[in-house]
């Protein structure tokens, strides 16, 4: 019972050391897969790459729709 | 047959795997506690850019690192009730778009009426960041533009908006590092309650009343046996009370007769005791592997509803115990 427990943390921390040191959910420049982004304080990515470019959305100019948050949000 | 007791305090039986459990804790909270302290600041400043346009800072040179990434913060200071859309940039030295990130910020106040109580709120979210990692060396610029600016009735605002901008090289990811503090701090909580359940079970009997035995095969030479004895009592319990511990071989004649002191926990309902609960925990290292008898008897018997008697065989210990080591010639 206590192996398995033991084990199991032993697991997490190889996992969450790895992934924190080697920053695995940062943006790889240039590579046009990034399975292991993860989004820092909501802020999303605007474009993607394309054979080792930036393709910004065209869109991202006309963000009026944009209603901001807090507890008015959506009354 | 001649029985030799021996009783020492022992090592031998911890439980390596909490330890190690432990420890796994501990890497965790260092790893915590240096990320920290990792990661160079390359730039800090604080800027006002102006509706529509880009504003760039001074370029930086970013070697590829072994750990960490880049990291790019920007909070933006608005007024309340405004919301700013803003865009993160990182440009090559030809000043092409290398990436970008967009945030929506916002900052709003406003006041709650519930069951005839007001008040204000004032809530903002504020910061956007970005860490990216390079696969070369390389010359980047990074640049912050605003992208739309209004107030909550989605007026536009043809103002600057002033940012606080934080570039950070080497910078880990301490996200994964406070999950897995979490993850292996409990788990080793966990495995601290799972110790005395380490070992088979041999004997489990509970009785409504005072004396309580069985037996069934146990020990050897490695085997540690932790001998269990819960005690229920009723409105008359006494502080504390004795349990006399019986041990008999696989012929039935006892080996081994102990009265050890049990301090009962009170627990009381307006200021009158209603019941007790008491616990006594023996470690044994019963050889040859045999049948042996386990016996317990509470003193005085009167208050006592109910006697458990809980064998294990292969127990581990937290720390060091106190083992009666029990060898039949």
């Amino acid at each position: 019972m206590t192996s398995v427990l033991a084990i199991a943390a032993l697991l997490i921390t190889g996992i969450t050391v790895t992934a924190g040191f080697t920053q695995s959910s940062s943006l790889h420049l240039r590579e046009e897969r990034q399975p292991l982004y993860w989004s820092r304080h909501g802020t999303s990515l605007s474009g993607r790459y394309h054979n080792r470019t930036w393709l910004a959305n065209p869109e991202r100019t006309s963000y009026g729709e944009f209603r901001g948050g807090g507890p008015g949000a959506g009354k | 047959m001649p029985v030799q007791l021996q009783t020492q305090r022992s090592s031998r039986f911890l439980d390596l795997w909490f330890y190690l459990a432990l420890c796994s804790a501990g890497v965790m909270l260092l790893a915590v506690i240096s990320a920290g302290f990792l990661g160079k600041t390359l730039i800090a400043t604080n800027l006002e850019v102006d509706p529509e346009e880009a504003v760039e800072l001074q370029p930086i040179q970013v070697q590829k690192t072994l750990i960490g990434a880049l990291r790019i913060e920007a909070q933006a200071a608005v007024p309340a009730n405004r919301w700013v859309t803003y865009e993160i940039q990182l440009r090559d030295r030809q000043g092409n778009l290398l990436a970008s990130v967009i945030k929506q910020a916002w900052n709003e106040s406003g006041t709650w009426y519930e069951d005839g109580e007001s008040g204000t709120w004032e809530e903002s979210d504020l910061i956007g960041g970005l860490d990216v990692r390079s696969d070369q060396p390389e010359t980047m610029t990074v640049a912050i533009q605003v992208l739309d600016h209004t107030s909550t009735s989605g007026q536009e605002i043809d103002q600057p908006v002033a940012f606080s901008v934080t570039v950070q090289n080497g910078v880990v990811d301490s996200r994964y590092l406070w999950a897995g503090l979490v993850g292996t701090a409990s788990l080793t909580l966990l495995s601290l309650f799972a110790i005395s359940m380490t070992g088979a079970k041999v004997i489990s009997k509970t009785i409504r009343d005072s004396d309580v035995g069985d037996r069934a095969l146990m020990g050897g030479s490695d085997r540690l046996v932790r001998v269990t004895v819960h005690i229920l009592s009723d409105e008359t319990s006494p502080k504390s009370l004795q349990v006399h511990l019986f041990v008999k071989d696989r012929s039935g004649e006892q080996i081994y007769h102990n009265s050890f002191p049990v301090k009962l926990s009170l627990s009381k309902e307006k200021g009158k005791v209603d019941v007790g609960t008491g616990k006594l925990t023996v470690f044994f290292l019963l050889e040859p592997r045999s049948s042996y008898g386990f016996y317990a008897e509470v003193v005085p018997d009167g208050p006592i509803d109910e006697t458990k008697l809980v064998v294990r065989d292969g127990a581990k210990t937290l720390i060091p115990v106190q083992v009666h080591h029990l060898k039949t010639l």
